[in-house]
């Protein structure tokens, strides 16, 4: 995963070698655009957000003492980044899907647009991957942070602590949660196509 | 072991990130429990679509995009050394991670909340001493209780030479008097001002302010005696005293100091002066005067404009027909008035602190100033104050930040609650 001589490079980025830090953002500029981009799922956000975290660490790095490892580092940047984007942009992304749409005098439930329209969209949503695709955003965004980490990345429970600042039993059991609710999630999605689940998971109640 | 704690367990045995004996426990569990092998089946699922999402490739652009905004970039902002490279062990690590987060910002807020509140604090001394020192002083100079200046004067006294300076800092940008080159303004570039003042309001009767500070120094034991001379110098030109105070030094027990201010007609300042400086051996003088006439002259050419228009209202007055107009010419009347008599107000402080100088005059004990020669009693001193300042402001200001803390926290838990 890492370069072969990593900590070398490192060390002269730090010392202000353009080309040294090149070498470490075609290492590692795809990694966290995957995880910018599952966590923002938008193309535009996760350049943003990547060019972010590689200018803060091409800043930061002088101070970097390597008392983790450079991977860490910069995955712990880029996830904060990330979330960070995600708590700033809350109010505008999350609405419901339950309430009504308020006008002065009146409401109407919201209508939302069948996404799979297409056949080929609608075979290739019936690959757990697209489906995943759908309710991952669904997910809380420190739930997606730690299977994005864990299962997307392939990050050990040990890393995931150091990445996200947590103790590893709080990172067990949020895996843990963040699968569960996910499977749920999925079992709606695979129900329902994603307009209608909402109104009837409220009638079964 | 119960399915309930297997289940919990699962998803770690399913990343193979449980101990040799959980591992164990949960198999044997798992080759019995149909229920455990369900959930294990239902989480390996969620696991595996997981892992089949594709690596997305990133848009050609990233690459040059990040290049080129770091070498925009200057090098290593010290700003932002502070990302933390090592992670903080402990039981509410999340909590804390989360709050320190946000709590960057936070901080940094609060920090320069506490920048500007000092800079303003600071600059609002000097704007204070403006109004009473500088030469072309803000023509707005509002009223203020006649004993005001005199006060203030004696505190400003009390500061010591620096403050004095500081304070002849002539009125322009705020700023600006803060920073040090500005203090050091020479005798003849005051000079000048003088006279580009002195050129417009030539010919008429200036209007000075004069405020003398004298410092004697007596024999031991003296200080009492020589207090009752000089409070008789000055009641002898005609002044009075507004303050006076007696006390024993507290960096040396022995040492006695006698401090007053007075005030004495301006034409017998001199004079007065004079007398005292026999009195002892003087150690520091120092006069300042401060023209005001162009101020005077503005307040007169005010009072005649309002007093004008308090004859036309009264004429209107005498014409108005109606009880509305009555009422609103009365109003507008006696608005008019207000106003008359404010700015008299104001000319009346102006004439009365030019008639009566300010005169604060220090005595003390022989050889008491020798006992602190030493730089470093003023730097513990200052440091020592410092500290109690800060004291003093964090206490004040810790209800407000508890009940700050106290909301933002409520907050923040009901929007993880609604989330």
């Amino acid at each position: 995963m890492a370069l072969p001589n990593e900590q070398a490079i490192v060390e002269r980025a730090s010392r202000g070698d353009v080309a040294a830090f090149e070498a470490l953002v075609k290492a590692y500029e795809t990694k966290l655009y995957n995880v910018a981009f599952r966590m923002v799922s938008d193309s535009e956000d996760a350049m943003d957000i990547v060019q972010e975290v590689f200018l803060k660490a091409y800043q930061a790095l002088p101070s970097f003492r390597g008392d983790s490892k450079f991977s860490t580092w910069i995955y712990r940047i880029c996830m904060n980044a990330s979330l960070d984007h995600l708590r700033r942009h809350k109010k505008a992304q999350v609405y419901s899907l339950d309430a009504p749409v308020e006008f002065s005098d009146s409401e109407a439930q919201r209508q939302v647009e069948d996404s799979a329209e297409s056949t080929e969209e609608i075979v290739e949503a019936r690959f757990l991957g697209e489906k995943m695709l759908h309710v991952l955003n669904d997910l809380e965004p420190h739930y997606r942070a730690v299977l994005i980490l864990c299962d997307v990345q392939g990050y050990s429970y040990q890393e995931i602590a150091e990445i996200l600042d947590m103790s590893l039993g709080t990172v067990k059991s949020r895996i843990h949660r963040a699968r569960n609710i996910l499977r749920k999630l999925m079992d709606a999605e695979q129900s329902f196509p994603s307009y209608v689940k909402q109104d009837e998971r409220r009638d079964d109640r | 072991m119960t399915c309930r704690e297997v289940s919990g367990l699962l998803s770690s045995y399913l990343d193979d990130e449980l101990d040799h004996e959980s591992h164990g426990i949960v198999e044997a569990h798992l080759a019995t429990c149909e229920h455990c092998q369900a959930a294990l089946e239902e989480l390996w699922q969620v696991k595996s679509a997981l892992q089949s999402l594709p690596v997305v490739k990133p848009p050609p652009e990233l690459h040059a995009r990040i290049m080129e905004a770091v070498s925009d970039a200057p090098a290593a902002e010290p700003a932002l050394r502070g990302v933390e490279t090592s992670p903080k062990k402990g039981r509410f690590r999340w909590n804390l991670s989360s709050f320190r987060r946000g709590g960057f910002k936070t901080a940094a807020l609060a920090l320069a909340a506490c920048l500007v509140i000092m800079i303003l604090s600071s600059a609002g001394t000097l704007h204070f001493a403006r109004r009473y020192y500088a030469p072309m002083a803000a023509k707005e100079q509002s009223g203020v209780a006649p004993q005001e200046p005199g006060t203030t004067g004696s505190a400003a006294f009390e500061e010591g030479g620096q403050f004095f300076k500081m304070a002849q800092v002539p009125s322009g940008d705020e700023l600006e008097s803060v920073q040090p080159q500005s203090r050091g303004i020479s005798d003849t570039e005051l000079a000048d001002q003088y006279s580009a003042t002195g050129a417009d309001t030539a010919g008429l009767e200036r209007k000075l302010i004069r405020r003398a500070r004298l410092t004697l120094e007596v024999s031991q034991g003296t200080v009492d005696a020589t207090s009752r001379q000089a409070i008789h110098i000055v009641r002898s030109y005609q002044g009075y005293i507004e303050s006076s105070s007696m006390s024993v030094d507290e960096s040396n027990k022995q040492s006695t100091v006698f401090y007053m201010t007075a005030r004495v007609p301006s034409e017998h300042l001199d004079p007065a002066i004079d007398e005292m400086s026999g009195l002892g051996v003087v150690t520091q003088s120092d006069t300042l005067e401060q023209d005001v006439t162009e101020q005077y002259m503005d307040l007169d050419a005010r009072i005649n404009n309002k007093v004008q228009q308090e004859q036309r209202l009264l004429q209107i007055l005498g014409n108005a027909n109606t009880v509305g107009e009555l009422l609103q010419v009365e109003a507008e009347l006696s608005r008019v008035r207000t106003e008359i008599e404010s700015l008299q107000g104001r000319q009346n402080l102006l004439e009365k602190s030019s008639a009566m100088s300010f005169l604060s005059v220090n005595i003390v004990e022989e050889g008491s100033r020798k006992s602190s020669p030493s730089p470093w009693t003023d730097i513990w001193k200052a440091f020592v104050k410092a500290w109690q300042d800060l004291a003093v402001f964090v206490a004040k200001v810790s209800p407000v930040i508890i009940v700050l803390g106290a909301g933002y926290f409520l907050v923040r838990r009901a929007i993880a609650k609604q989330g």
